[in-house]
């Protein structure tokens, strides 16, 4: 069994394990249970042994005292508990590694089974792709190999974000459409580009926003990063060439590891931010401080509780829920559901929408969330400076 | 722990009780003592589950699950060494209910046979001896 196969159960709880070695294990365990509950009964009959019974009428006190040692001996505490414990823990693994083999399954179908979200967040048209070891092939060719980064591509300056909707547009300008003129037009219809915005303001360090949008191909393993094989090893828990685009964004832009850093991203994008931000190679080179996702699966990325998280969901945006997992309620991680404004419930223009309300909000989470962003939103004297860099699979 | 300030204790090493074997006791089928002995083995076999399961815990299980399940066994594991334990008190307890039942029934043979020689038989703790003399037989 490839290890690829088994990171995609991995990333819903960052674990890869060998299942044949999991499979003796279990039934390790449930023989043990089975050993422990036959001597648990073998013991049990002891207590009604006629020569018990008879020395009861000589040393009563001394019956009563063994009597009461059985029972501690053969109850919860003891052989009872005991084989309930070990045959509970049996199941639990033989239940546990039946999900992982699932999951090898699941990860063979993942394109086509996933249809519905790929269908919701495509631009064009789903790729249709089948066969067994799909996931497999899609999960090697989609890994990071070298990713490029081709010439930065200046974006006018301007003054950062206001506030949560204004970060959310921003992700929304690196999608490849046509728009502006000559140079600026060709530029912005590339695909894979990751924007780096440096934020200035008197009397206070820079500050870094990183912008990563999501899925922007349904090819897998070509020269775009944003593509379904990152979907995979993303939701696999891997790195992916997503992340290698935005480390090198960020060294390229000449982030230091003292400034603060933000992330934002939307769908893959929210993966790839809250997969850097719980890393700690990442956070060894670069210092995250907050993330906003916006109808992203987080698939139990670990993001330490430095760093502010804020995700933000819509009913009927199936895209967060394809990871199984549920975000953590934890007390640096805020999640928003809410409903859609729009008809497309996953588009990044309705999440804009539903950020608008975020900001307009006085609940508490979302204010610490906002304290924690302050270093990256408009203010007084503040400027920023944003640079885009196309990142490409090397062949 | 029963212990000698709670029962009656017999000398070390009596031969206590027909069919129970040195430190038994047996009105018929095994003696208190082979119940013990019984009861002992059975902490054996625990002893030996235990170290299946330290052995479980032990393996190098990759990733953040695996640690936690490496835990749980871990935990089982310590948990059988504490059942281990209380069924040696277990056996501990039903040996020296042995010793006291044994050294009773000594009393009362020997009271029994001085009523047979007609000597008034002595009360003990209220219990007419000569009454459970056959009871005894």
């Amino acid at each position: 069994m490839s290890e690829a196969v088994l990171r995609v159960r991995g990333g819903a709880g960052g674990v890869a394990v060998e299942l044949d070695r999991l499979d003796e294990a279990a039934a390790a365990l449930a023989r043990s249970g089975a050993v422990l509950t036959g001597l648990g009964a073998e013991l049990a009959l002891l207590r009604l042994a006629p020569a018990l019974l008879a020395a009861a009428a000589l040393d009563p006190r001394g019956a009563a005292h063994v009597q009461a040692e059985a029972s501690r001996a053969l109850g919860a505490r003891g052989v009872a508990g005991l084989a309930a414990r070990t045959s509970s823990l049996g199941a639990a693994l033989a239940v546990a590694v039946t999900g992982y083999r699932g999951a090898d399954a699941a990860a063979s179908s993942a394109v086509a089974g996933a249809g519905a979200w790929l269908r919701v967040a495509a631009p064009g048209p789903a790729l249709v792709l089948a066969g067994p070891g799909l996931a497999a092939v899609a999960l090697a060719a989609g890994g990071p190999r070298t990713v490029v980064v081709e010439a930065p591509v200046a974006v006018p300056a301007g003054r950062p974000a206001a506030g949560v909707a204004g970060l959310l547009s921003r992700v929304g300008q690196l999608a490849p459409a046509p728009s502006g003129s000559g140079a600026v037009r060709a530029a912005a219809a590339q695909p894979g580009r990751v924007r780096v915005e440096r934020i200035t303001r008197p009397g206070r360090p820079p500050a870094a926003v990183v912008y990563v949008p999501g899925t922007q191909t349904w090819s897998v393993g070509g020269p775009v990063p944003m593509d379904a094989a990152t979907n995979l090893r993303a939701l696999a828990g891997g790195r992916t060439a997503s992340g290698d685009a935005v480390v090198r964004a960020l060294r390229l832009a000449g982030v230091g590891p003292r400034e603060p850093v933000l992330l934002v991203g939307h769908s893959q994008g929210g993966m790839t931010a809250t997969a850097l931000a719980g890393d700690p190679r990442f956070r060894a080179e670069f210092r995250p401080v907050a993330v906003l996702t916006a109808g992203a699966p987080l698939t139990g990325a670990r993001v330490p509780p430095g760093v502010a998280v804020l995700a933000l969901e819509h009913e009927g945006d199936v895209v967060p829920f394809v990871d199984g997992a549920r975000p953590p309620d934890a007390a640096h991680w805020t999640t928003v559901v809410a409903d859609s404004a729009s008809s497309a419930p996953h588009g990044l223009a309705g999440y804009a929408r539903t950020g608008e309300d975020v900001d307009a909000s006085d609940h508490p989470s979302l204010l610490a969330w906002r304290e924690a962003a302050a270093p990256f939103l408009d203010g007084a004297g503040a400027r920023s400076v944003s640079t885009d860099w196309v990142a490409r699979r090397a062949p | 722990m029963g212990g000698a300030g709670e029962v009656p204790a017999a000398a070390e090493g009596d031969d206590v009780g027909a069919g129970g074997g040195t430190g038994g006791w047996s009105a018929g089928g095994p003696g208190i003592g082979g119940l013990a002995a019984e009861v002992e083995a059975g902490a054996d076999r625990v002893r030996g589950q235990a170290a299946l399961l330290r052995g479980l815990a032990g393996v190098p299980w990759r990733g953040a699950a695996g640690g936690a399940f490496a835990q749980q066994v871990a935990g089982a594991g310590a948990e059988a060494l504490v059942a281990a334990v209380l069924l040696e008190r277990w056996a501990d307890a039903l040996r020296v209910h042995a010793r006291a039942a044994a050294a009773r029934a000594e009393a009362l043979e020997r009271a029994a046979a001085l009523a047979s020689a007609g000597v008034p038989l002595p009360r003990e703790g209220g219990l007419p001896l000569g009454a459970v003399r056959g009871a005894l037989r």
